[in-house]
């Protein structure tokens, strides 16, 4: 046993280097993402679920009706209704030009996750609302405070998970759902003289999607990040119903600039700022991508590229830094009422 | 011996209310402290100064430390159960360890399990779906599997039975408490307590009107039941309380020789419970 010399016990030697304590985080996310169990496992079981019954029931209808009439093959992909045969060239409007693997692969790995996506915003919404008022509510805050961690540390915590890591979960059931999505398709494939790989497996863009999609997510969240920020304040504040004290303080504000007829309601051009700044950086990084790319692919999916594109962009604009400004005092505002309010 | 609390004209208002009216008082290592006192007395005020839960005014140093700027690294060698079911009522039994084993650096993971061990808890159950008792039995169990040298309990029993009770505080004198710790609990069922007490601190309207070790008070009070008779000449020696039940009036006295209390009848030691009222309403006549 001499050898058991931890890593912190050998830093400690090293003079003058302060190891960061960092050792509790894991266990404060785990205990976040225990809290958040109802919306990052139950719900998206539930979606994922509700979306491979739709996708088997689709494809056992489609294949009592054209079964007989779709044949498939790798470059000359056709589909015969009627006795008509239709192939990739027939595409019309926004698929004019597409390849039909391109399609394939992009509807499994994207399209397919789409319900998954939606409850997204839902979860981080309610997440923020509810962290640090649930913890007043159930008085277990009396037992997180008899723990030897700071309340700053608490705070930044339950923000860091519920907008950055949480979301994590569900791009990773998006991505779990597409596989299994892709293994229930690749029979039907065979079926029809088509190879599961050239047309699938191959082509889909899964891994990359998975980091293009969170990496944008995470330059989103960072956008807005005041918005996100102001919903654990109104957490930590209300004394009941931390939805009404997240929504009324604008609403009123919203109503007094109407009353006092100050033009444009500054507030709503604040909140809606960071979505519409973001929107246009992400359009310069599509339109980028277009011309650079042949003529014939239309449908983008995000690529981790593009989301470190959008982050160099995000951080050169003023906007961008005016919001962290109330980012900070937001939090700090969240980390008060923590430490003092009992 | 060292001081764990140490409190000097400690203060608290809320508004134009003062919860804490200047306090001072000296709590050192290795004594059962119980603080006594009606709803509304400033206990919980204080105790909640003592953990670094609100500010306050005056100086109050625990461990050495400022509660109210340190609380986190106070929580390492503090420890307290304020009120029943605290415990985040979504965790499962084995989480709540987990978690209390990745943040703090003196839990033992084996004691707690071995207390547990002794209960009906089941490990994979919600906090939510134990009942009361058990949920104390818990809380009792993974704050006893901390070694720190002040524990605080504020009502840890309130709304358990009688056997729960009993079974909670001999835990906590029968295998965590020795010379190098010091407890500080409040509790209406003072009776209960007053045998595993070292020292009382009655509190009153924001003031400690009283704070001396369970020996003293024993020697300092003392009650008679009055010989047919003899009630009048006893009033000489200024008795702080009297009670009549069923045609015997009972005399507590403070500070009066035990040889003279004779004349008037066999003197006796007054419990805590009695002797907070005599106390109280004394104050009041």
């Amino acid at each position: 046993m001499s050898n058991t010399k931890t890593i912190s016990q050998v830093m400690a030697r090293a003079k003058g280097f302060k190891v960061p304590n960092v050792g509790k985080i894991p266990t404060l996310f785990k205990r976040e993402y225990l809290d958040q169990r109802t919306g990052l496992i139950t719900m998206p079981m539930v979606v994922a679920g509700l979306t491979l019954l739709a996708l088997i029931l689709g494809l056992i209808t489609m294949e009592y009706q054209l079964g007989d009439e779709i044949t498939l093959d790798l470059g000359k992909v056709t589909v015969t209704v009627d006795g008509e045969v239709y192939s990739e060239a027939d595409f019309e409007g926004e698929f004019k030009g597409q390849r039909l693997t391109e399609i394939m692969s992009k509807a499994f790995t994207g399209a397919i996750s789409f319900g998954i996506l939606l409850i997204l915003p839902f979860v981080v919404f309610f997440s923020l609302l509810g962290t640090l008022y649930d913890d007043r509510r159930e008085r277990s805050y009396l037992f997180w405070k008899s723990m030897p961690i700071s309340d700053t540390k608490e705070v930044l915590t339950k923000f860091g998970f519920n907008v950055f890591a949480g979301p994590l979960v569900l791009f990773t059931w998006g991505l779990a759902l597409s596989i299994v999505a892709m293994v229930i398709v690749t029979p039907f494939i065979w079926a029809h003289g088509g190879s599961a790989f050239d047309l699938l497996w191959g082509p889909a863009p899964f891994i990359s999607m998975w980091f293009g999609a969170a990496g944008t997510y995470w330059v989103l969240a960072l956008w807005i990040l005041p918005i996100l920020a102001w919903l654990i304040l109104a957490s930590a504040y209300a004394p009941k119903k931390p939805l009404i004290f997240a929504v009324v303080p604008i609403i009123a504000i919203v109503v007094a600039e109407s009353i006092l007829r100050t033009g444009d309601s500054v507030i709503l051009e604040a909140i809606g700022s960071r979505f519409v700044e973001f929107g246009y950086i992400m359009e310069d990084i599509f339109d980028h991508a277009n011309r650079m790319q042949r003529d014939d692919i239309k449908i983008n999916l995000l690529r981790p590229g593009d989301a470190w594109t959008a982050l160099m962009a995000s951080l050169a604009s003023g906007k961008f830094w005016i919001g962290q400004l109330f980012t900070g005092a937001f939090l700090a505002g969240a980390i008060y009422l923590r430490r003092y309010k009992v | 011996m060292t001081a764990v609390v140490e409190a000097k004209g400690l203060g608290k208002s809320y508004g134009s209310f003062r919860a804490l009216k200047g306090v001072s008082f000296e709590i050192p290592l290795g004594r059962i402290v119980g603080v006594i006192g009606v709803n509304g007395a400033g206990k919980t005020t204080m105790l909640n100064a003592i953990l670094g839960l609100i500010r306050y005014d005056g100086e109050l140093k625990v461990l050495g430390r400022d509660p109210a700027a340190d609380r986190a690294s106070l929580m390492n060698d503090v420890c307290f159960i304020s009120d029943v079911a605290t415990l985040p009522r979504w965790m499962r039994v084995n989480e709540v360890i987990d978690y209390v084993e990745g943040v703090h650096p003196k839990f033992s993971r084996a004691t707690c399990l071995e207390y547990l061990g002794r209960t009906k808890i089941p490990p994979t159950k919600k906090i939510k779906e134990l009942s009361k008792g058990m949920v104390t039995q818990l809380h009792l169990a993974l704050v006893m599997s901390i070694d720190a040298q002040l524990l605080v309990l504020d009502e840890p029993t309130l709304g358990l039975d009688i056997l729960f009770r009993k079974g909670f505080y001999a835990a906590l004198l029968g295998d965590y408490f020795d010379n190098n710790r010091t407890i500080i609990v409040t509790t209406h069922q003072v009776e209960e307590i007053e045998h595993i007490l070292t020292d009382a601190m009655f509190i009153n309207d924001g003031e400690v009107v009283l704070y001396e070790s369970l020996d003293d008070l024993a020697e300092r009070f003392q009650q008679v039941t009055m010989e047919a008779g003899k009630a009048e000449a006893a009033q000489a020696l200024n008795p702080i309380y009297s009670e009549a039940t069923m045609g015997l009036e009972t005399l507590v006295f403070d500070n009066i020789d035990q040889a003279k209390l004779q004349a008037f009848g066999q003197p006796r030691r007054v419990g805590l419970a009695d002797l907070f009222v005599a106390i109280m309403t004394g104050a009041d006549q």
